[in-house]
């Protein structure tokens, strides 16, 4: 088990959560519509998996491949 | 062992919280709150959990579990399901909570020598009567929803239904606009007038009964049913969104306009004019002057409506009118029995029956987009008959003088009997078929076997067209003016 990659699935469902109320706070406080915003969800979970990735990447000896 | 999560218990001191608010400040706007600040309750609930993580060094912390997931997903539709009802102008707070007060209303005053009644009432119903009175007598009650009686009593007293003369007019005023905005306050009116007057009304969500009344009557509203019976003058209805409109024994003109649903008018001697888009069941029986329906889907005009004409789901059925006829439709079976003059007729999509009835008979143009078209003559009409079927088949069950011409796809009916008016017919996809009155349809259309004479049964299905009736794709086969 190694630190990195385990803080990153730690936070990973935190900052979707903030990033879907964030989303819907937009969609009732701005114009922009969760119809209109929702990709920003999956970039946000594709970078979350790149950066799990490098981490991966840089410390071979870990486990780290994909989940 | 990972320390528990905080967010279990924050989340339920949170809706503790919540629930304690709205019992304690009934009039609190609770749920309206919830609607459109939720989303900060996923963001928090977030940040609790990457708090979490930093705090206990993410050494056990695991990611979400199912339940949490599931929790997170019905919370998102819940909101967003909330939010959209609110922000559509529904608001949950006074319609859900408080108490209903109920307060008699009496009052009467001269009405000699008036000419109209104005009444204002912004939400309530209000019938109206007229009689051989020479005043004008109120009774009726008023409902308000509040939250305690003293608040009731406050609003009632705020809001008194008043008479006020004003020249030849009498206003009775409900004064509803005072009410305040966490209350809910509406009168329900009969009042009695002097026959000769003239009715005018202007409502939020009003229902209206009128009759017995000599002058005009407009009502204008946002929502609401209006119920006419006997009016001398002439009849005015603007109402945003109706759920059944209906008029008998007019002595004017009707102008009705909106959107709604039912509509049942007869027995009208003017002018009956309909614009708008009403999708339940339309029924006009009796009008001695020319009917217009302008819809977004179907327009209809005859000179006069000595019989009936009605449009439901079924389709559009039409007996004894006077021509000329004009009749232009989207997707609707229709069957005309019995009409004069001329018949001009556009048909997009369904099945239509035409049956003049009488000699001699009148001109006809029809045409229709896909579906098929029948023709009934009677046996000593006379005319000159063209009748094309583009890409379908052409049935003669006339006989002789009309001969069938196949010209690729296209199969046409042409016959002269007689020195009558020109009926030329088309169906762009479907057959066109032409026969006697009384003789039954040959078996040489390939459509499902049909009974032999009038009165046709609700329209076999034509090859290209969905079936006619089920409800089941409301979309397609709801009645749309």
């Amino acid at each position: 088990m190694n630190g990195d990659s385990s803080l990153l699935r730690a936070v990973r469902g935190p900052i979707i959560l903030i990033t879907v109320g964030v989303l819907f706070a937009l969609n009732n406080f701005t114009p922009y519509g969760f119809g209109e915003t929702w990709p920003v969800l999956l970039i946000v979970v594709g970078l979350l998996s790149l950066l799990g990735r490098g981490i991966g990447t840089r410390r071979p000896s870990g486990p780290g491949g994909p989940q | 062992m990972r320390p528990r999560s905080f967010t279990g218990p924050l989340l339920l001191v949170a809706i503790g919280a919540l629930f304690l608010w709205r019992n304690i400040h009934p009039e609190a706007p609770v749920f309206d709150v919830i609607a459109t600040y939720w989303p900060f309750l996923l963001i928090a609930w977030g940040l609790v959990r990457l708090v979490e993580v930093a705090l206990w060094r993410a050494s056990r912390s695991a990611g979400f579990t199912g339940g949490e997931v599931v929790l997170v997903v019905l919370i998102c539709l819940a909101g967003a399901g909330l939010f959209e009802v609110h922000r559509h102008g529904i608001r949950f707070t006074p319609a859900i909570f408080g108490e209903q007060f109920e307060y008699p209303i009496t009052l009467q005053g001269p009405a000699a020598g008036v000419k109209r009644i104005v009444f204002d009432n912004l939400r309530g119903t209000i019938r109206v009567t007229g009689a051989d009175i020479q005043e004008i007598r109120v009774t009726g009650h008023k409902l308000v929803r509040a939250y305690t009686r003293d608040d009731a009593d406050r609003t009632n007293s705020q809001t008194p239904v008043e008479l006020v003369p004003q020249g030849d007019r009498i206003v009775v005023a409900s004064h509803q606009d005072r009410a305040p905005a966490d209350q809910r306050i509406s009168d329900d009116l009969e009042v009695t007038v002097p026959r000769g007057v003239a009715i005018e009304a202007a409502g939020d969500n009003t229902d209206y009964e009128i009759a017995d009344i000599h002058g005009d009557v407009a009502l204008r509203g946002a929502r609401g049913d209006a119920r006419l019976a006997r009016i001398g003058g002439n009849v005015r209805l603007e109402i945003g969104r109706s759920g059944s409109i209906a008029a008998d024994g007019v002595q004017g003109n009707i102008d009705l306009e909106g959107r709604g649903s039912d509509i049942e008018i007869q027995n009208v001697t003017g002018q009956v004019t309909v614009s708008g888009s009403y999708v339940g069941s339309l029924e006009f029986k009796n009008l001695a002057k020319p009917l217009r329906l302008e819809g977004e889907r179907m327009q209809v005009r005859a000179a006069a409506v000595p019989g009936s004409l009605n449009v439901d789901l079924g389709g559009l059925t039409a007996k004894n009118l006077v021509g000329p006829v004009r009749l232009v439709t989207q997707s609707r079976d229709v069957h005309l029995e019995d009409f004069t003059e001329s018949l001009e007729l556009e048909s997009a999509r369904g099945d239509v029956e035409i049956q003049p009835m009488h000699v001699p008979l009148p001109r006809i143009e029809a045409h229709s987009g896909s579906g098929q078209i029948e023709l009934v003559l009677p046996d000593k009409a006379a005319f000159q008959l063209q009748a094309t079927a583009e890409r379908g088949e052409a049935v003669n069950d006339f006989g002789p003088p009309i001969e069938t011409e196949t010209n690729g796809r296209t199969q046409t009916l042409k016959g002269t009997v007689g020195n009558g008016p020109v009926i030329r017919i088309t169906a762009a996809r479907g057959s066109v078929s032409v026969r006697k009155e009384g003789a039954a349809a040959s078996g040489r259309i390939p459509e499902p076997p049909r009974p032999p004479a009038l009165p046709k049964p609700p329209a076999p299905p034509a090859a290209p067209v969905p079936p006619a009736a089920p409800p089941a794709n409301l979309k397609e086969s709801e009645v749309k003016l």
